[in-house]
């Protein structure tokens, strides 16, 4: 049998290597993904009016939430995997406030935000 | 002397293979695999093939991005699309994930019968191998026609060296009506290789066809192209080369010269062709210091495609010096090739928390139209039949002033600048995707983050409403 000149041999085991390269490849990591979402705020009241609003958790860990009113902190709450959390903050002054929901991941220590604005008239 | 040519074509066969499978299965690999096409610019052509295969018609309307706009682009790539689609039952989306790196697989064995004609087995092999392993080609070869245009490309190439030029205008006709871009390109390299060979009747020969066709599809559509800064617009937008076009700079620069110093002995007209072609495209990437009209990712395909063959004919040679620079050019290939699978170029456009917030938009009202980057844009359409605010690049785009603002948003580091751009066109939603730098921005305005989605350690992907009071926004913090 006719031996493989450099070239030819260069050219098979690259390919080989090619292959083994790609079976042994994976695709990005892609972990859980975690959805939170506000729904009923208000964006303006009259003062002294309490604020609600509900916090949609869509997960698969377990969260801390804890809400704060501008930079004021208020409730802490606990919450496994799938919840609807709701909040009422009491008695606003006039003003331009932010609301924020500080969620938690218990499982990656990550932190994460959801926030709304409310004009108290 | 018959069973040693016996033994050899054994051999042949054997290694045609092995590339085939390889170039083949690295392209295959990472479509199969995802869930979704790999591309942004698929989901825009899936929208279009969708329009075709339900209403039988090529439509002269893009209805999508916000307010609509003239559709011009080529039909037969979106017909092809809806026609696999309705053979095979297999739904569009499906199809799209598989029918450009199947014929992006198809060059492989075209360029080696291709070289083969001009060059003999041994090149024909080397530039099949490196055809095949180009990290270039092998990361281009899902979202655009374009892969259709450098395939039929070399039937082209054979046409025009052996001097059938009513077949290379057929081709060429036949390209166009995939991609207007590779059918200029390719068409600009023709000219340039006849102009360097001084046969004027040659070019009247070869161009009659697609300037006959050119007229026939662009003359129904004049409405579509005098809409105000149509697609050309990019052109007048000045725009500074990015960090990458500065860093690629001197190794492309290197790899068109190496090969030049490296070929020896007469220029015939298969060499001539690939002049033209390497120097069309290494000028066009240039380029991309004055304005970004010639996208760097086509134009860089383009120029990989030309460099194949140049480096097939500066290595084809026996000696050592030859065979070293083949051997780092493979072990070259091989080592990006493994850095970009792990890439997002090998991933769909968008991570899985993007999806559920494209989800997520997907149950809004209708009337809530939100400014998204490109690849959420496009992917929001196509999966949601809703409208978005900003859209490829491809067509006519009706106000191309607005269309910038909308992309600076999500490239300027200036607050001041979103927060303009905000108020100015009364945007009321805009939904980040992981890696929006201008999220975090956003923040110190009057803004409600409403939903966010994460992985564990990503960047939220985010849904912010606007609160434009009386028409303007204000900074939270400076809220009375």
């Amino acid at each position: 049998m006719e031996k493989l000149e450099l070239w030819e041999l260069t050219i098979v085991l690259s390919c080989l290597v090619l292959i083994l390269i790609t079976l042994t490849l994976s695709t990005l990591p892609k972990g859980p993904v975690t959805e939170a979402w506000l729904s009923d705020y208000p964006t303006s009241l009259d003062s002294g009016q309490n604020v609600s609003f509900k916090l949609h958790l869509n997960g698969w860990s377990e969260y801390e939430v804890i809400t704060f009113l501008d930079d004021e902190k208020q409730a802490t709450v606990r919450s496994n995997d799938h919840y609807t959390l709701s909040f009422t903050l009491p008695n606003l002054r006039e003003g331009v406030h932010r609301i924020t929901a500080k969620i938690n991941d218990l499982s990656s220590g990550d932190s994460h935000y959801l926030f709304f604005t409310v004009d108290v008239l | 002397m018959n069973e040693q040519k016996n033994q050899w074509q054994t051999k042949l066969i054997l290694i045609l293979m092995l590339i085939f499978i390889a170039g083949s299965f690295i392209r295959l690999y990472p479509a199969a695999v995802s869930e979704k096409p790999l591309r942004y610019d698929t989901y825009y052509h899936v929208r279009v093939a969708e329009l075709i295969k339900q209403t039988g018609a090529i439509p002269d309307f893009d209805p999508w991005p916000a307010g609509g706009r003239p559709h011009t682009y080529p039909p037969l790539y979106h017909i092809s699309l809806a026609l696999t689609s309705v053979a095979f039952d297999i739904p569009i989306i499906e199809v799209s994930r598989f029918f450009l790196p199947i014929l992006a697989s198809l060059t492989i064995p075209v360029a080696f019968w291709f070289v083969r004609k001009f060059r003999g087995e041994k090149t024909a092999l080397i530039a099949m191998f490196l055809l095949a392993i180009s990290p270039y080609l092998i990361s281009s070869s899902y979202e655009s026609p374009q892969v259709i245009g450098l395939l039929l490309a070399l039937p082209l190439a054979y046409f025009m060296i052996n001097s059938k030029y009513l077949y290379s205008g057929i081709l060429i006709s036949l390209i166009f009506l995939f991609n207007t871009f590779i059918a200029l390109f390719l068409s600009a390299v023709i000219l340039i290789f006849l102009l360097s060979e001084k046969r004027f009747k040659a070019m009247a020969k070869t161009f009659w066809v697609p300037i006959i066709v050119l007229a026939l599809f662009f003359f129904p559509r004049l409405d579509a192209f005098s809409c105000s800064n149509f697609w050309i617009g990019p052109f007048f937008i000045s725009k500074s080369a990015d960090t990458w076009v500065k860093f690629i700079t001197p190794p492309f620069l290197a790899m068109v010269l190496i090969p030049i110093v490296l070929i020896k002995g007469k220029t015939d007209r298969y060499r001539r062709f690939w002049y033209a072609w390497v120097g069309l495209s290494i000028v066009l990437f240039l380029s991309h210091y004055l304005t970004p009209i010639f996208h760097p990712w086509r134009q860089d395909s383009i120029l990989m495609f030309g460099l194949v063959f140049f480096f097939a004919e500066a290595v084809s040679g026996t000696d050592k010096k030859r065979l070293f620079f083949l051997a780092v050019f493979a072990l070259a290939s091989l080592f990006a090739l493994n850095s970009m699978y792990h890439s997002w170029l090998f991933d769909r456009p968008l991570t899985s928390n993007e999806y559920s917030l494209i989800d997520y938009i997907g149950t809004l009202p209708q009337n809530i139209v939100p400014l998204a980057n490109h690849d959420m844009c496009s992917n929001l359409m196509t999966l949601t039949n809703r409208s978005c605010l900003l859209d490829t690049n491809f067509e006519c785009i009706p106000d191309a002033k607005k269309w910038y603002d909308y992309e600076n948003f999500f490239w300027t580091r200036d607050s001041e600048q979103m927060r303009s751009i905000l108020s100015n066109y009364s945007i009321s939603t805009v939904a980040f995707a992981g890696g929006d730098w201008a999220q975090s921005m956003i923040v110190p305005l009057d803004v409600n983050k409403q939903y966010s989605a994460w992985l564990p350690n990503t960047p939220d992907a985010a849904l912010y409403e606007i609160n434009l009071r009386q028409g303007s926004l204000s900074y939270y913090s400076e809220r009375p």
